[in-house]
């Protein structure tokens, strides 16, 4: 009857889940409970209940991706578009079993590993829908915000754009005929696993959500290794998309780097990225290439702040992701360019599990709270149909859970 | 049925009637309510009184499911069948504390207390 050793019943256990996954803390989920539904919940109660209903959700999202057992549902076609997307995160950790109070095992700062699978649908063009790029990346403050430099300095002089990016999460806007694939539903996993079994959680979830079936396939990830040896291993055949913010940061410091003025560092950063956004990257290759040339090889010892290192280091991550930044034909296809799906999604994660005094039991209490967490922000309301078809627990006494199953969570 | 279901519908229309109508000469003559209050102390005593509905419907559904269900059931782990027995377990619902009969089992070999799950009783009733 999906009563357990809590004496809760099962709608209050949602209740308390869903308070739990909403709000920033325990404590606030208390406040909530008593003052909104009217039920007084300790903190601690809702705690452990997160603790319960985050181990079941970890059970279900490792379960065999043909049977019911898993989380997800399987839709009866595959998807028009199949957008796959992946980034790690940051929330801090207390080392538990230490008493109260907060015990570190060094720094306490953990990754933590994120994706979002959207279903979307898309519209295919002859040409490059959007050959110039969006004033968005023309907008010298919003590059440097981009860049997280000190370039508001060097970009405060120059012509500024609009703040057209703010609606537009991701910043590529592009008016009314929008070529940019629509969301239509979106499935969310999190975990502290090591990139390799967050990979398997992934493909699991790709294949109950029949991903592999779809015609027009799309995986998209930052610079970060581990995303694209998720891609090689598990997602082969996805197009591969290289998230076009993210080498905008590498043109515009290198552009800092070997310009003088604020004029020609701005003039060579929209030459660089005018190139990339219509698909010429290996011209811009090519130039970074000359400058390398010009100003020399870095010395061994060479500082991050070198323009010798700057350029190399630039050079090396085009040459990794060349083959990643076809734009122009990602455009004519309808994939997208951006993460912004995945930024934004990220944001939503942090909301819950990061914050000022913000610490979780490393890894126990982190992974239960992230499995809440992204299932209340799937779209496919899996979140409460788990607690309305739980099937509860027989015993008096609740047996202790076995141990969540996270290996080489450093990496 | 259908008779029987709108004599039962008929009833419990009534009875809701009745109730709303107790309630607020109760609040009135206990004083809670008097003269014009805010609209806020009607609708909380209202709330309240649903509350106190919903817990008697939990209780009743429960006693009722205990009182036909067969007196023995398999433990969920051994699967031995074990006699079981009705005992009151305080459980916190959305409307508050309640008090629900349930059937609880104890395995001679395990040496664990179970509550049996509802397919694994069967009912008796008739």
């Amino acid at each position: 009857m999906g009563l357990d050793a809590r004496e809760l019943t099962p709608t209050l256990v949602l209740k308390i889940v869903v308070t739990a996954a909403e709000t920033r803390s325990f404590v606030r989920g208390e406040k909530v409970m008593s003052d909104v539904a009217g039920v007084p919940v300790s903190a601690k109660t809702i705690q452990r209940v997160v603790g319960d209903v985050g181990h079941e959700l970890a059970d279900r999202r490792d379960a065999d991706p043909r049977t019911d057992e898993a989380l997800g549902q399987r839709p009866e076609v595959a998807p028009d578009l199949a957008v796959v997307e992946c980034d790690g995160g940051r929330l801090r950790t207390r080392e538990p079993g230490c008493g109260p109070g907060v015990h570190f095992a060094g720094e306490g700062w953990r990754e933590d590993k994120n994706a979002c699978l959207i279903r979307a649908r898309r519209r295919v063009f002859d040409e490059d829908p959007q050959p110039e790029p969006p004033a968005c990346f023309r907008d010298a403050k919003h590059v440097a915000k981009i860049a997280e430099t000190e370039a508001l300095s060097v970009a405060s002089p120059l012509p500024g754009g609009t703040a057209e990016h703010e609606d537009s999460p991701g910043g590529v806007s592009c008016g009314e005929d929008d070529w940019r694939p629509k969301r239509l539903v979106r499935t969310v996993l999190s975990s502290m696993a090591c990139s390799e079994d967050f990979g398997r959680q992934m493909a699991r979830e790709a294949k109950r959500r029949r991903f592999y079936e779809s015609p027009a396939k799309a995986f998209l990830g930052d610079g970060l290794p581990w995303n694209w040896s998720i891609w090689k291993k598990d997602f082969r055949d996805f197009v591969p998309i290289l998230d076009f913010i993210h080498p905008l940061s590498y043109l515009f410091v290198t552009a800092k780097a070997v310009q003088e003025s604020a004029e020609d560092v701005w003039s060579q950063y929209l030459a660089w990225m005018r190139g990339c956004w219509q698909g010429e990257v290996l011209q811009v290759l090519e130039e970074l290439r000359q400058w390398q040339a010009k100003l020399g090889p870095p010395p061994s010892d060479a500082a991050e702040s070198d323009p010798r290192q700057i350029v190399a280091k630039t050079i090396t991550y085009f040459e990794h992701n060349a083959p990643r930044m076809s734009y122009p034909e990602y455009r004519r296809q309808g994939f997208p360019i951006t993460t912004a799906w995945m930024e934004s999604l990220v944001k939503e994660i942090n909301y819950r599990v990061k914050g000022t005094e913000m610490f979780w039991n490393d890894p126990e209490g982190a992974e239960a709270i992230l499995q809440v967490r992204a299932a209340a922000l799937c779209d496919d309301d899996r979140l409460k149909k788990h607690l309305r078809t739980r099937p509860g627990c027989p015993f008096t006494r609740r047996p202790k859970p076995p141990k969540l199953r996270i290996k080489n969570r450093k990496s | 049925m259908d008779g029987k279901m709108a004599e039962l519908k008929g009833r419990l229309e009534q009875l809701l009637k009745e109730a709303a109508e107790v309630s607020v000469a109760l609040d009135r003559a206990d004083g809670t309510i008097q003269g014009v209050p805010h609209y806020s102390v009607i609708e909380l005593r209202a709330h309240e009184l649903g509350r106190q509905l919903s817990r008697r419907i939990q209780e009743r559904h429960m006693g009722e499911i205990t009182a036909f269900q067969v007196p023995k059931a398999p433990c969920p782990k051994c699967g031995t069948r074990c006699e079981v027995i009705p005992k009151k377990r305080p459980v916190t619902s959305i409307d508050g504390p309640i008090e629900l009969q349930e059937l609880e089992g104890r395995c001679p070999f395990c040496r664990k207390s179970f509550f049996p799950a509802a397919g694994d009783l069967g009912s008796g009733r008739p």
